[in-house]
């Protein structure tokens, strides 16, 4: 079995990233319908720039716990993730904290058009943005499974702090478990990460688990516009 | 001529260009600038709001034409300094303390301004003090806060209060939105409106200064 580890960054590029325009147009909202022309202008334009500027980066801890009832132990710290969390990383006992972001470049790229008043346009940046840090977490996740398939085992899917009942708030002792300035990443005292457009999640591994589907079917949020069964 | 219903036309169609020239044209034609917002800009702006609403239009949709709005309005806009207030409203809006999220804030307050109203944006971060502050010097009508997490929505409430403690709480209605808020909350922190979208804001917003 994979020994814990202290935590590390993983090697990561931008041309790695799986993006899919389907994902991208979803997210800026066009339920079935596509994007016309100056619009389409517009968001090719911003995707190559994107291209251009962003230095993902993205990093992996493996350590050991257990979950018990509702609670998860990682390492000596104890979580409250809640029940359906729980309920998916039952039975391992060896965990995995990711943490993935779209670098501070990218950031700083959306926060340039935030303030140069083109409504349209600091949208796109920012669905970029979100699509781009998603894809920063789906290959971080291959990174892991691979690793650990080497030990024959498997992983679960990612479970973050803020998702199903798990309070954002508990991001804080979930980056005491981190290496300082992992990734590049900071927590403010409200929680919130720095750069904005990062993800943190804990994932299970071991040799009969599963990667179980997460948001859509176990979320409680029936008004989210990225839901998939409504 | 201009053909100012082509002007209306391009802001439903989000042609940032198109409108920006219609506009130039009827400018320089002597239109009365004040016309152009109220009898083209801002009716294309309710036109495109009833197709979101009527899922005939999706918010990107929108965007183009309150991106095309601005543009036209840029050129109309300073021509109207000293003439007496034109808004139907004045909003403040801000992204409350500990929470630096912009986006959803920044499409409320474009639609907001789209559909008549004066915006004053604080941008993100903005403490108890300069809400107050900023309500006082503007004479806001309403106060409007966006957050997207739940450690920091609850400083909304914190906020509201300090409306109070201020005497400034019968003066201005406080509608509040983002993704983790919902009407409950916002009725349980005294809230006057809640929104889950930009478009709904522009409702809630009429609604709250009785505006039809
Ligand atoms: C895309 C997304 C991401 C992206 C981008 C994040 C970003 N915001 O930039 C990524 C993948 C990076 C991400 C990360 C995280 N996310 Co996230 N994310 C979302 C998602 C799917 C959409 C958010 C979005 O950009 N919407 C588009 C904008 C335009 O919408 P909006 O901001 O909500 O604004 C609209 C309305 O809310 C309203 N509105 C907004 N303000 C106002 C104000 C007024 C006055 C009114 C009337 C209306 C109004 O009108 C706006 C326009 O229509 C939401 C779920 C959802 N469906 O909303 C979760 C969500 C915001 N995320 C959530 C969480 C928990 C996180 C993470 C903490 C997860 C983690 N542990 O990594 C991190 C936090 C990142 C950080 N920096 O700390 C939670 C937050 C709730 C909570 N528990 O605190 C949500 C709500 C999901 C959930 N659990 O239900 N996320």
């Amino acid at each position: 079995m994979q020994m814990p580890d202290s935590g590390s960054e993983i090697s990561i590029r931008y041309s790695d990233l799986e993006l899919s325009r389907a994902e991208l147009y979803s997210t800026l909202g066009y339920g079935t319908s596509e994007p016309q022309a100056d619009a389409l202008a517009l968001i090719n334009r911003l995707l190559a720039e994107a291209d251009n500027i962003c230095r993902p980066r993205a990093g992996i801890r493996i350590l050991d716990g257990a979950v018990e009832g509702p609670r998860l132990r990682l390492s000596g710290n104890w979580f409250a993730p809640g029940g359906i969390i729980s309920h998916f990383l039952k039975g391992c006992d060896v965990f995995s904290i990711i943490l993935a972001t779209v670098g501070l470049e990218m950031d700083e790229w959306i926060q340039s058009y935030r303030v140069s008043g083109d409504v349209m346009e600091a949208f796109v940046a920012d669905g970029i943005g979100s699509v781009v840090a998603e894809a920063v977490v789906d290959k971080t996740k291959k990174v892991l499974a691979q690793r650990v398939a080497k030990e024959g085992c498997s992983i679960t899917n990612s479970y973050s702090p803020g998702y199903c009942g798990w309070h954002v708030r508990e991001q804080q002792a979930l980056f005491a478990l981190l290496p300082k300035d992992f990734c590049g990443v900071t927590l403010t005292d409200s929680s919130l990460m720095l750069p904005l457009k990062s993800v943190s999640s804990v994932i299970g591994i071991g040799r009969d688990v599963l990667s179980q589907p997460y948001r859509c079917d176990v979320c409680r949020k029936k008004d989210c516009f990225r839901r998939k069964d409504s | 001529m201009a053909d100012l219903i082509q002007l209306k036309d391009s802001i439903v169609k989000g042609r940032l260009n198109d409108a920006v020239d219609l506009t130039r044209v009827a400018l320089d034609e002597g239109t009365d600038p004040q016309l152009l917002i109220t009898d083209y800009m801002i009716t294309a702006m309710q036109e495109i709001g009833q197709k979101f609403q009527d899922k005939q239009a999706y918010v990107p949709e929108l965007l183009m034409a309150a991106r095309a709005m601005r543009g036209a309005l840029n050129l109309v806009q300073p021509l109207l300094v000293g003439e007496k207030s034109v808004t139907i409203g004045k909003i403040v809006i801000g992204t409350v303390f500990g929470d630096l999220h912009d986006i959803g804030k920044h499409l409320v307050a474009s639609m907001l301004e789209g559909c008549g109203f004066e915006v004053i944006d604080l941008g993100v971060n903005v403490s108890a003090d300069a809400f107050v502050k900023a309500v006082k010097e503007h004479d806001a009508d309403i106060l409007a806060l966006s957050a997207l997490l739940t450690t920091t929505m609850n400083y909304m409430k914190t906020v509201i209060d300090a409306m109070d403690q201020n005497g400034l709480r019968p003066k201005v209605k406080i509608m509040v939105g983002g993704a983790p808020v919902n009407k409950l909350f916002a009725d349980q922190i005294g809230a006057d409106g809640y929104s889950a979208n930009a478009n709904e804001a522009v409702h809630c917003a009429k609604q709250l200064l009785n505006i039809q």
